[in-house]
């Protein structure tokens, strides 16, 4: 593969992995996970994307499509993003600069001339490379090249990866990847069937890192009421003490979403309850009672010892 | 044509409200009559009899009784009439404050109306600045400071001044009196210079005692034990330092202070420097503990903040070439305590630092900036002593003393000038040129003399380039001319003695500061609007020469029409890459333009018989009020709003994080300038949950060749909240460019253009 498909490249990113770092997001992703933080990266092709807001209802692209999929609604345009969801041809047709498109092809030379920017930062912070997607396992072939050049300067690489992996190309990675981020979804196999239509065991991506020798974050997204049940902190707790390849386990409390572009695969995202301080409190308990070595959650280490 | 309106600024830069001065209207208007009186006795040939006249009627009447739990004594009002150095307190030489004398009237009985109006009347033609702007404004070209509506201003100021504190420590009052005393014999021609220079002595000696006095007074009243002592120690520091030189911090510093305070001085050098071998003396005999320190470093601390100088008010901590680095580093490290509990906008007090130095202090630095307090202020020497040794042609030694003043301009401690008596506005001056020499703000004609040719005619970026750089040198050099003169003027009229006295070499030399005296004549230019000139010049190479957009011809249509029916356009302006962004083809105009200017800026001091004049991006907030009063750009701003601060992004428009930002700010050449400022707001929570992984950051860019940092410790929410409910956040302290300031004392669009700078979170 000569081009990757990028959704965003984030400089200074402190959130994945050791350092200062940046982080390479790949488009495409094969779970449907009901509160994903990035569905700007589930599709894996170039899509449109929509910002109503700064619409000034001039028409252009309602006369552009004859109607069809966007209607005229108090001055704005209202698009059916199902319809025109790779109508690529609105970008230039928007004066307002409504449409973008999400997801670039970037060659393996593009993508290093903007990592190594930072090179400095990453050896003065002992940081590097994260890449994450979508499921970056999915454009391994293209990841593997351009990962053994960034390893020529001696760079720090991470893989975030949600566990799924049908097409067994985690042990590929192994000669290239210092270190991995794992997704832990959920406990009970009802969360898994309802919010994210798949069962994954997450022991047997652990089995396989912890032969590898690798180290391994855990990232466990926390939705109150959803995948917060005692199951999830015990599972933790298991998994913590059968790996010593984990080093870690990063706790997320759900965010809402806050953009204010429109695209296929958005508008059927679900919105759940933010958790106050006082769940936050309770996720932390559950944390100390089963004594979870390396907890940490929005920065804070809540239990360290072993 | 468009119907503007400028908002007034005031005549100086000016933030916080001052005190309501201590004494009566009529007692200071019957000062003001004395020293008017006195000052029409002399002619200029006397001047230095006539300033030692004049200050001996205001020292020391215009100083104030201390204040309950002052530790030590210097409180003064500077009247709408007097003598003094810089704008922000009083103003420069002989002054005459005409905007606080209007006020004075209207608030007076109308008998002394015709007092007031023959002391206006008098000093219209006496005010130091009304000599200088008489001869040497230029129609539309040259304004006075600070008028918006020209691209260069200019004024005769004496900002910036540091005074070698440790020679005034070493040698006491009597010790500097014999010292001049011993130089009459060698420079008998300088004969009234040195007999004024023991007056303005004997002049201090008179403050002391006056001091002396009403700390007698004091303690002649029923007091607390806690107090009694504390009034008593400073008794004993004040007889001392009457005659001898001082043996405690407490002395020390009172006596540093009451000279800076004659002298007219706002800017307090290396504190650490002169002061960190009593302090370590002091906590050694057991005179002081280290909490008594702090609590007399705080007390020094509100003797400055009460000036509300804006801009000035700087103390300077740390770095290389200081006398006994182990002891200054004590004094630095309270120091850095006061400041992190004090929580005001000055001190500005700022840290210099290198690699080597007491990791520690570094630390400490950070913890006190995670408060919010925007201090200290952060200079890397191991760029800027470089910096200064190549542009004001110094050995290392002399370069390490350098320090930032005001907003941040270099200037040798204790033995040089370096006052920004010319502005620049790069962004106006650009939308001049683009409009063949009218300024679509006022539709003046702002070329002079200037021959260019027509934009119409235009056929390459590098010809437009050639125009833009033929327009700034005009500028640049008109404004040398009117800096050289600057210093002629303010030498006819004064010699500022007191400061003399203290800057090298003017005792060995018998000669006044402006006149011969100083090792370093020197001076800035300040730059304003450069990053979105730098802006806008890739605006038109791209979309009038690469892309071919636009014609030049349509462009000036646009801009003329504040982009109106052009929305399209505007907002393409706007999305094109914008400096802040670490991407090369933009930054390098920048990179580029701050090279032009620098360069010709600095090739001008010869020219004029100085002996370094160089630019300094360290803008206040007149990147705003400049901002109010500049046609709309190519860059997609639009008329009247603000311009970014110094070399920073247009606020909001770096977009790839701050290590992008950082690196596009490391491109700009940080060695052919005397100074310049960068801003970084981080939220509280990520600088305090990813405190190490900033310092990495911040190190990085040090090791790349940043020169200075300010750092901005802010909730998002609370300036926006602080923004429409100023009532709630009396307390919000925020960086804006070349100073620190209670955020709900500025003006809104100051405000909102804080606001909008990105926020890394």
């Amino acid at each position: 593969m000569t081009k990757g498909l990028i959704f965003d490249i984030q400089r200074f990113c402190v959130n994945d992995g050791p350092g200062i770092r940046t982080t390479v997001f790949f488009k495409g992703c094969g779970l449907r996970c009901a509160w994903c933080h990035n569905p700007e990266s589930i599709a894996s092709y170039r899509q449109l994307s929509y910002d109503p807001t700064r619409c000034d209802g001039c028409r252009k692209c309602f006369d552009h499509v004859d109607g069809v999929g966007i209607s005229m609604v108090d001055e704005k345009a209202e698009v059916d993003m199902n319809i025109h969801d790779q109508n690529l041809s609105l970008v230039s047709v928007c004066p307002q600069r409504c449409f973008t498109i999400l997801g670039e092809e970037k060659s393996i030379d593009e993508i290093i001339s903007v990592i190594l920017k930072d090179l400095d930062y990453y050896q003065e912070s002992g940081g590097g490379v994260t890449f994450s997607g979508g499921e970056a396992l999915n454009q391994w072939s293209f990841i593997e090249p351009l990962a053994k050049k960034l390893k020529e300067h001696n760079l720090h690489l991470t893989l975030d990866i949600s566990g799924y992996d049908p097409g067994g190309l985690l042990p590929k990675t192994f000669d290239l990847m210092d270190l991995y981020l794992l997704d832990i979804k959920a406990a009970k196999s009802e969360v898994y069937q309802k919010y994210i239509r798949q069962t994954l065991d997450p022991t047997v991506m652990l089995e396989l890192l912890k032969s590898a020798n690798k180290p391994v974050i855990l990232r466990v997204p926390l939705i109150e009421d959803i995948n917060d049940d005692s199951d999830l902190f015990d599972m933790l707790a298991k998994l913590v003490n059968a790996y010593d390849n984990i080093i870690e386990t990063n706790l997320l409390p759900y965010h809402k979403l806050r953009k204010n572009q429109q695209f296929k695969l958005l508008n059927d995202r679900e919105f759940f309850t933010v958790a106050d301080h006082s769940r936050k409190e309770q996720w932390k308990n559950e944390v100390r009672l089963r004594q979870i070595r390396n907890v940490t959650m929005e920065n804070e280490l809540i239990f360290k010892k072993r | 044509m468009i119907e503007r309106i400028l908002k007034k600024n005031e005549q100086n830069v000016a933030v916080a409200p001052k005190e309501p001065l201590y004494k009566t209207d009529v007692e200071q208007l019957e000062i003001m009559v004395r020293y008017t009186e006195t000052h029409k006795q002399f002619s200029d040939a006397q001047k230095l009899e006539r300033e030692i006249a004049c200050l001996n009627v205001l020292f020391p009447h215009v100083f104030r009784p201390m204040y309950e739990g002052d530790l030590m004594v210097g409180r003064y009002d500077a009247l709408p009439i007097g003598f003094g150095s810089v704008t922000s307190v009083g103003a420069p030489g002989h002054y005459c404050r005409f905007d606080q004398m209007a006020k004075m009237k209207s608030r007076m009985d109308e008998k002394c109306h015709s007092t007031i109006d023959e002391l206006i009347a008098y000093w219209k033609i006496h005010d130091t600045r009304e000599i200088f702007y008489k001869d040497n404004l230029l129609e539309n070209v040259l304004g006075p400071f600070v008028d918006v509506r020209y691209p260069v201003i200019i004024t005769a100021r004496f900002s910036g001044m540091y005074l070698d504190y440790n020679k005034l420590l070493d040698y006491g009052i009597v010790g500097l009196m014999n010292l001049i005393e011993s130089k009459k014999e060698i420079n008998p021609s300088s004969i009234i210079e040195y007999k004024t220079m023991i007056e303005a002595l004997k002049l201090l000696q008179k403050v002391v005692d006056h001091h002396i006095g009403e700390v007698k007074t004091l303690l002649s009243s029923t007091l607390l034990e806690k107090r009694k002592h504390q009034l008593v120690n400073l008794l004993n520091a004040l007889t001392e330092i009457r005659t001898n030189r001082p043996s405690t911090m407490l002395a020390a510093m009172q006596l540093a202070w009451l000279y800076s305070s004659v002298a007219g001085v706002v800017n307090y050098g290396r504190m650490d420097d002169y002061l960190g071998d009593y302090l370590v003396n002091d906590l050694t005999s057991g005179r002081l503990n280290e909490e008594e320190a702090v609590e007399l470093i705080l007390s020094q601390w509100r003797l400055i903040e009460v000036k509300r100088t804006n801009v000035n008010g700087r103390v300077i901590v740390g770095g290389r070439g200081r006398r006994n680095e182990k002891n200054a580093d004590v004094f630095c490290k309270l120091a850095i305590e006061a400041t992190k509990r004090a929580q005001m906008v000055e001190p500005q007090f700022t840290l210099r630092f290198y690699d080597g130095m007491d990791p520690e202090i570094f630390e400490k630095a950070l913890d006190s900036i995670s408060t919010g307090i925007t201090y200290p202020i952060l200079y890397n020497d191991d760029v800027n002593i470089d910096a200064v040794m190549k542009m004001m042609k110094v050995d290392f030694d002399t370069a390490c003393n350098y320090v930032p003043f005001g907003c941040g301009e270099f200037v040798l401690s204790g033995k040089g000038v370096g006052t920004p008596n010319v502005c620049i506005n790069l962004l106006k001056s650009l939308t001049v040129l683009i409009h063949d020499g009218v300024d679509q703000w006022d539709y003046q004609y702002k070329f002079g003399p200037l021959q260019l040719k027509k934009m119409s005619e235009i056929k390459t970026f590098e010809e437009f380039l050639n125009q833009y750089q033929q327009q700034l040198s005009y500028y640049i050099e008109s404004g040398a001319q009117s800096h050289a003169q600057s210093y002629k003027v303010m030498n006819q009229q004064v010699g500022f003695i007191f400061t003399s006295i203290l800057t090298d070499d003017c005792i060995n030399r018998g000669k006044m500061v402006l006149d011969g005296g100083v090792f370093h004549l020197g001076g800035t230019n300040e730059m304003y609007g450069n990053i979105n000139a730098a802006d806008s010049l890739y605006a038109i190479k791209k979309l009038v020469f690469d892309d071919k957009v636009l014609t030049m011809t349509q462009l000036q249509d646009i801009l003329a029409h504040d982009f109106d029916g052009h929305q399209d356009l505007r907002q393409a302006m706007i999305d094109l890459p914008k400096f802040g962004n670490d991407i090369d083809e933009v930054d390098q105009l920048a990179v580029w333009l701050h090279e032009f200017t620098c360069l010709h800026v600095a090739s001008q001091a010869e020219k004029v018989g100085l002996d370094s004049w160089q630019v300094v991006v360290i803008n206040n907030q007149v990147n705003t009020e400049w901002g109010r009063a500049t046609a709309s750009s190519p860059d997609g701003r639009i008329a009247g709003m603000y311009m970014s601060n110094a070399n920073n992004p247009q606020s909001g428009a770096d977009i790839n994080g701050p290590t992008a930002m950082l690196n596009s700010l490391a491109k700009i050449r940080a060695d052919i300038n005397a100074g310049t400022v960068q801003n970084i707001k981080f939220s509280r929570r990520m600088f305090e949950q990813e405190r190490v992984k900033i310092k990495a950051l911040f190190k990085t860019y040090f090791k790349k060749g940043g020169p200075q940092l300010m750092v901005n410790i802010v909730n998002q929410a609370d300036l926006i909240d602080a923004y429409h409910h100023p009532q709630r956040h009396r307390d919000l302290i925020v960086r804006v460019g070349g100073f620190s300031a209670r955020f709900v004392n500025l003006d809104k669009d100051v405000q909102k253009e804080i606001m909008e700078r990105t926020c890394n979170d």
